[in-house]
């Protein structure tokens, strides 16, 4: 059982005049093996509310919990332990042309997860395992970032976030630097890995088709606040906010 | 327009009377915490010298007594924080005691050495900008997006050399051709304006090289803009293109390589100025350091540093009013 | 673009290359022969060779103790240039830790340090050394320790900004989500990534410091008698400079030479690291297809707007062609889409009409007639004046489309100013009117402001109302909305449809995005590695499309009403590098209906119906008819 909550969490950025609340008061929970899609535009407070969860924004206040317990709180610096549970959250970044480190073979990027996976929770994966699992050739494991698409690069960052064995995967719009036609198939493959492995998932998109997708529940975000959640059918069926609405109608699809 | 949140652009516009002062004020207390730092590093230089300055200075054969009476005129038996004082006061009120060696006031040899300085700086500083930046603007020009390789070459060749020619090789150079050989101008020393002439281009062409390839490449950076290419597609004639629309973009960088450039002049001057004897600050400043003359040096220093100071801030200043978005960014 | 080490190994075979080579050699072997062969020649001091001038003996002449000069400045190579290399060595190593150090300590300690750095690099390094002197007091080591620190500054900046960059970067997130401990960060994440710029930047210090050591032993404060390097060779040798002039200038020479040896090492190895250089020569030979000559003048065609016939842009330097064999029309009021997907040509595509294709691209074609005259055939002047009035073009990022130096409204007026010859006065009420036509709230204030204080949608907005300062015939769009929020695409949008409708301008419209164009076109041109591939109303795109690609495209696009429990379609493997495209039909190495005569020719665009075509040796038979089966293409 993992499950992940948020109570609570405020990012501020700056201070006194200059302050910018990125995120305002945000309680979210992503259950066990489902998936919650996170929508809005940019500068409503997605990427910093992620970035919040995994540590590298930091919270003026409320709390962020892993199974009920603790592993991130505004202001005290938890013991080591809980630091490293933290790990158990992991997540893939947008631009996969600068989430991986351009003088690191595909293998030592991998590894790096897999180190991480054993020291935490004695998980034992391969890298030749996980290039499999992202569907990706094995012979890969020798080349740098520079030789792989767009697309080939963001299953590499699957790949290593993936081989730490985490409980939850935050993904913050994992396709929009891809083309149409690769975005698709990464997709695809979110939610192949999704059924195999049992991951809980946090999606972030600013298209609300493609969080249709994949979403078993849906947060709509706007000016750093959650303006509306529920099951994704319901809210992209039955928008009771009018912001969801404008959002619907922005989605890009074909006119027939 | 109607009620309601101000757009972006309405607060930062609205601010604009506000940065000023603050931005000013700002620049001026980093100065004047410069200065602090400065004039604290050059009273700390000379008792960072190991052994006793006084003795450095008079040699080991200078009798016991006049370094004892040397020392106390000075005031180097007194607590250090006395003496800090006391040099901060001096450096206010222009009274910085006697030189060891000559025991001229030491405010009346920087009062005599600053003009000569100060003017070859000056005039190297002009000629390097003025042939410098519309040298660069032209190469720029003539070399966007990989055009006239020729021109390239013959552009990086030649500033290259000049940036690395060392200003008092150069000097040395100069005499030979124009003084020894040519008998043209003087070899040496300050007189009429023709003592100027070798000096000034010995001193001017290091920077400008580096002025002129620092404003080709920011030249080409701006003419590869997006909004470069929206000027083009408006079809608008070559002179509006480069004027108004490339100019104004690079005037931020070309001014901070200026002021570099100015900076490292007055470095040169000490190279340049013991090559053609010229009676400046830097000239004098050699023979201190190896006299060891610490009142004199402790002076310079501050002369020198504070000159570099000061032209950062002017430089960040005049940034500020050729482009009021960097105001906004530094409040 | 792939860097390879061939390209990297091919700087060096540059003319630059070659030629820092040779010096480095030169100077390196200088610095171990020389003292040994010639040792004693420099060294011996014979009365009665004193201050001679040139001879055959003494083929540079002597000094004042009738030591030979030329074997002096070739024995002073190795201390001189030994100085300058442990001056860099120490410069660096203290520079680096000192760059470094700020990411370890605390947040104030290292802010301050970074202050001081800051502060003590617009110090310029010889003052700094010279004051530095009376501390460590003169001599070759005192000159080495204080030109060090002096220089140590400037790598500890580049140090600190270069790691700071790359630490804010997504992998150092990454590598600290995977909790890789700080050490191992700094070790396998941070120093590789940075060392290419501290190793280019000490070879350019080693030049700098080589001649900053000249000047303090030429000043008295470096090498001391009788030891010599060339800055004291050089101050012995000045004030002879009358009587034996070689005595100064032999010095000087070895300094420049050396010095500029080392600093273009330095540019070498920059153009190395980055994979800059030109292979030229390397460029493959592009298979030109016969051209066939510039058609006459037909006067204005109906109510064409713009008429492309086989239109290719080519790179001769790469020796790629991104757009080859381009044909299509854009009618009055029509608005045409044209989507692909990255790197497809629709953007060179546009350019080509706007004359704006970048250096060194070579524009050829039949036909390019826009509002009736062939723009090809125009004198400069009129050519400007036509394509400046008939044809605006809207780029995709109008955050650097308008120049954040001048007024908004002077960007617009300046169209009407040059090409209609209104005046000041006119041309700017001008521009304050087509603000308002393009709703930007108080225009008149609007127009006074710098595009700073804009927003991405009104900034589009400013950029649209400038397209029609000049009644244009066609507006040309490059993804004018893909960089803006989906919210706020929605109205540029509708601004651009209304814009067309109430002006009758044409709009060819380009996006990567076939859910955006299928909104606002109405014919569509499907690109694919730099042809058209398919052209169809866009009533047809959803499921009457004959290319494969595009019904590929179509179905790969998630939308509101798919079944959820079914995967997306998508299509394998990427389009082809320019440089390397198949013989055949450039999508075959991903179409599903391929086979062996698919990837032997290349099919033609033939029309099959109107306004349809399609470049497919197996179109759907029933394409055009009732309805087809939509969205086969796609593999899941
Ligand atoms: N200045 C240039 N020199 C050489 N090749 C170029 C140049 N500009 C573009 N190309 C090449 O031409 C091809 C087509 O480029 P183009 O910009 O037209 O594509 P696009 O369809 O607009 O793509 P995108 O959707 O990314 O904007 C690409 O392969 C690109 O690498
Ligand atoms: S020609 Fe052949 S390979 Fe090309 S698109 Fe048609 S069926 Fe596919
Ligand atoms: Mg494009």
């Amino acid at each position: 059982m993992s499950v992940l909550e948020l109570r609570d969490v405020v990012v501020r950025f700056g201070s006194g005049a200059h302050a910018t609340t990125a995120v305002d008061h945000v309680d979210l929970v992503v259950d066990d093996r489902s998936v919650v899609g996170l929508v809005g535009e940019s500068g409503s407070g997605k990427s910093t509310l992620a970035r919040a969860v995994v540590g590298l924004a930091p919270l003026r206040s409320g709390e962020v919990l892993l199974d009920g317990q603790v592993i991130r709180s505004a202001g005290k610096r938890q013991d080591r332990a809980v630091r490293d549970r933290g790990a158990l959250i992991q997540m893939v970044f947008q631009d996969p042309y600068s989430s991986l480190d351009p003088r690191m073979t595909v293998g030592d990027s991998i590894a790096e997860g897999i180190a991480a996976g054993r020291r935490l929770r004695d998980a034992r994966r391969t890298v030749g395992g996980l290039l499999d699992l992202v569907r990706l050739n094995p012979d890969h494991e020798h080349l740098l970032p520079r030789q792989l698409s767009g697309g080939q690069r963001q299953r590499v960052a699957l790949a290593r976030a993936l081989a730490a064995d985490p409980e939850v995967l935050i993904a913050d719009e994992i396709t929009s630097a891809l083309d149409v036609s690769v975005q698709g198939a990464v997709l695809n493959l979110l939610r192949d890995i999704k059924d195999e492995t049992g991951v809980s998932v946090l999606f972030i998109s600013h298209n609300l088709a493609v969080v249709r997708y994949l979403a078993d529940h849906i947060a709509v975000m706007a000016g750093g606040s959650v303006v509306e959640f529920g099951d994704a059918v319901q809210v992209t069926e039955q928008p009771r906010n009018p912001y969801t609405r404008t959002l619907i109608a922005a989605v890009p699809t074909l006119l027939r | 327009m109607t009620a309601g949140p101000a757009p972006r652009g309405d607060r930062i516009r609205s601010g604009l009377r506000g940065p000023w002062p603050v931005f000013l004020g700002r620049q001026l207390g980093r100065f004047a915490a410069s200065m602090v730092v400065l004039a604290t590093a050059a009273f700390g230089m000379v008792h960072a010298i190991p052994g006793d300055p006084v003795r450095n200075a008079l040699g080991l054969n200078a009798q016991p007594a006049v370094v004892a009476a040397t020392r106390r005129t000075l005031g180097l038996d007194d607590p250090l924080w006395t003496q800090y004082a006391r040099f901060l006061r001096g450096l206010v009120t222009w009274d910085m005691g006697d030189s060891l060696i000559s025991h001229v006031p030491v405010a009346q040899v920087m009062t005599r050495l600053i003009p000569a300085t100060v003017g070859l700086a000056a005039a190297a500083f002009v000629l390097a900008v003025v042939v410098a930046i519309p040298l660069g603007l032209l190469a720029g020009i003539a070399t966007r997006d990989g055009r006239s390789r020729g021109t390239h070459v013959a552009f990086t060749s030649v500033t290259g050399v000049f940036s690395v020619v060392p200003d008092f090789v150069l000097g040395v150079g100069l005499v030979f051709v124009f003084s020894v050989t040519f008998k043209v101008l003087p070899v040496a020393g300050q007189s009429g304006p023709e003592s100027y002439v070798l000096p000034v281009i010995a001193l001017a062409a290091g920077p400008a090289a580096l002025l002129a390839r620092v404003v080709r490449v920011e030249a080409q950076r701006v003419l590869a803009e997006d909004y470069l290419r929206t000027a083009r597609s408006k079809r608008l004639p070559a002179r509006l293109v480069y004027l108004r629309h490339a100019l104004p973009n690079l005037l931020t960088a070309a001014l901070t390589i200026s002021g570099l450039a100015l900076s490292s002049l007055l470095a040169g001057t000490v190279l340049v100025e013991s090559v053609f004897a010229w009676p400046g600050v830097g000239n004098q400043l050699v023979r201190s350091v190896l006299s060891k003359d610490f009142p004199v040096v402790e002076a310079m220093a501050v002369f020198f540093g504070g000159s570099v100071l000061l032209i950062n801030l002017a430089v960040d200043v005049l940034i500020a009013v050729v482009d009021p978005r960097s105001v906004i960014k530094e409040t | 673009m792939r860097r390879s080490t061939s390209g990297r190994a091919a700087v060096l075979r540059t003319p630059l290359g070659i030629s820092t080579l040779v010096l480095l050699v030169a100077v390196v072997g200088v610095a171990v022969v020389a003292p040994l062969v010639l040792g004693s020649r420099a060294e011996t001091i014979d009365v009665a060779a004193m201050d001679q001038g040139m001879s055959a003996q003494h083929l540079f002449g002597t000094d004042p103790l009738g030591r030979d000069l030329l074997a002096r400045t070739l024995v002073a190579t190795r201390l001189s240039v030994v100085l300058a290399v442990i001056t860099t060595v120490v410069a660096a190593v203290v520079g680096v830790l000192a760059g470094a150090l700020p990411f370890v300590l605390g947040r104030r300690l290292g802010r301050l340090l970074v202050a001081t750095i800051n502060l003590s690099v617009a110090f310029p390094s010889l003052l700094l050394a010279l004051f530095l002197a009376m501390i460590f007091g003169v001599g070759a080591q005192g000159a080495v320790l204080t030109l060090a620190l002096a220089m140590a500054p400037g790598f500890a900046r580049l140090t600190h900004s270069t790691a700071a960059a790359v630490a804010g970067s997504d992998y150092i997130a990454a590598a600290r989500l995977l909790r890789v401990g700080r050490a191992r960060i700094v070790l396998r994440h941070i120093l590789p990534n940075i060392a290419e710029p501290l190793v280019v930047n000490a070879t350019t210090t080693v030049g700098t410091a080589l001649l900053s050591l000249s000047g303090l032993s030429y000043l008295g404060f470096g090498v001391q008698a009788p030891d010599y390097d060339w800055g004291r060779l050089l101050s012995d040798g000045l004030g002879s400079i009358y009587t034996t002039p070689a005595a100064g200038l032999l010095p000087c020479a070895a300094i420049v030479v050396a010095g500029l040896t080392f600093i273009l090492a330095g540019e070498v190895a920059t153009q190395v690291v980055s994979g800059r250089s030109r292979r030229r020569g390397t460029a493959r030979r592009v298979v030109t297809a016969p051209v066939a000559p510039v058609a006459e003048d037909t006067g204005p065609a109906g109510d064409v707007v713009l008429r492309v016939e086989d239109l290719t842009v080519t790179f001769p330097d790469r020796g790629t062609r991104p757009v080859r064999g381009v044909s299509f029309e854009v009618r009055a009021g029509e608005v045409v889409g044209v989507v692909g997907e990255s790197g497809s040509g629709k953007s060179l595509t546009a350019a080509a009409v706007g004359a704006l294709v970048p250096h060194p691209g070579v524009v050829e074609a039949t036909r390019l007639d826009l509002a009736g005259r062939d723009v090809r055939r125009l004198g400069r002047a009129e050519r400007d004046r036509v394509l400046g009035t008939s044809l605006a073009t809207v780029f995709q990022d109008p955050m650097s489309a308008l120049n954040p130096a001048v007024r908004v409204g002077l960007q617009l007026a300046e169209v009407s100013r040059v090409h209609q010859g209104l005046s000041r006065r006119a041309a700017a009420a001008r521009a304050v009117d087509r603000l308002a036509a393009v709703d930007i709230p108080s225009p008149e204030r609007r127009a006074r402001e710098y595009p700073g204080t804009f927003s991405g949608g009104m900034r589009q907005r400013a950029m649209i109302g400038m397209s029609l300062m000049a009644e244009p015939s066609l507006i040309i769009a490059d993804e004018p909305t893909t960089a803006l929020d989906v919210t706020v695409q929605q109205g540029v949008l509708a601004l651009l449809r209304d814009v067309v409708r109430q002006r009758n301008a044409a709009l060819l419209f380009i996006s990567h995005d076939i859910a955006v164009v299928s909104r606002i076109a109405s014919r569509v041109l499907v690109m694919y590695a730099g042809q058209i591939i398919e052209e169809l109303p866009v009533s047809a795109l959803v499921d009457d499309a004959a290319h494969p690609y595009t019904r590929a495209l179509v179905a790969s696009i998630p939308d509101m009403g798919m079944d959820r429990r079914l995967p997306l379609a998508t299509i394998d493997g990427r389009p082809p590098e320019p440089d390397r495209l198949p013989v055949g039909c450039s999508f075959a190495p991903r179409c599903p209906l391929a086979d062996v005569g698919c990837a032997e020719q290349a099919p033609p665009l033939v029309a099959i119906g109107e306004n349809r075509r399609v470049a497919c040796w197996k179109p759907p038979s029933d394409v055009g008819g009732p309805r087809s089966t939509a969205g086969e293409g796609g593999r899941g």
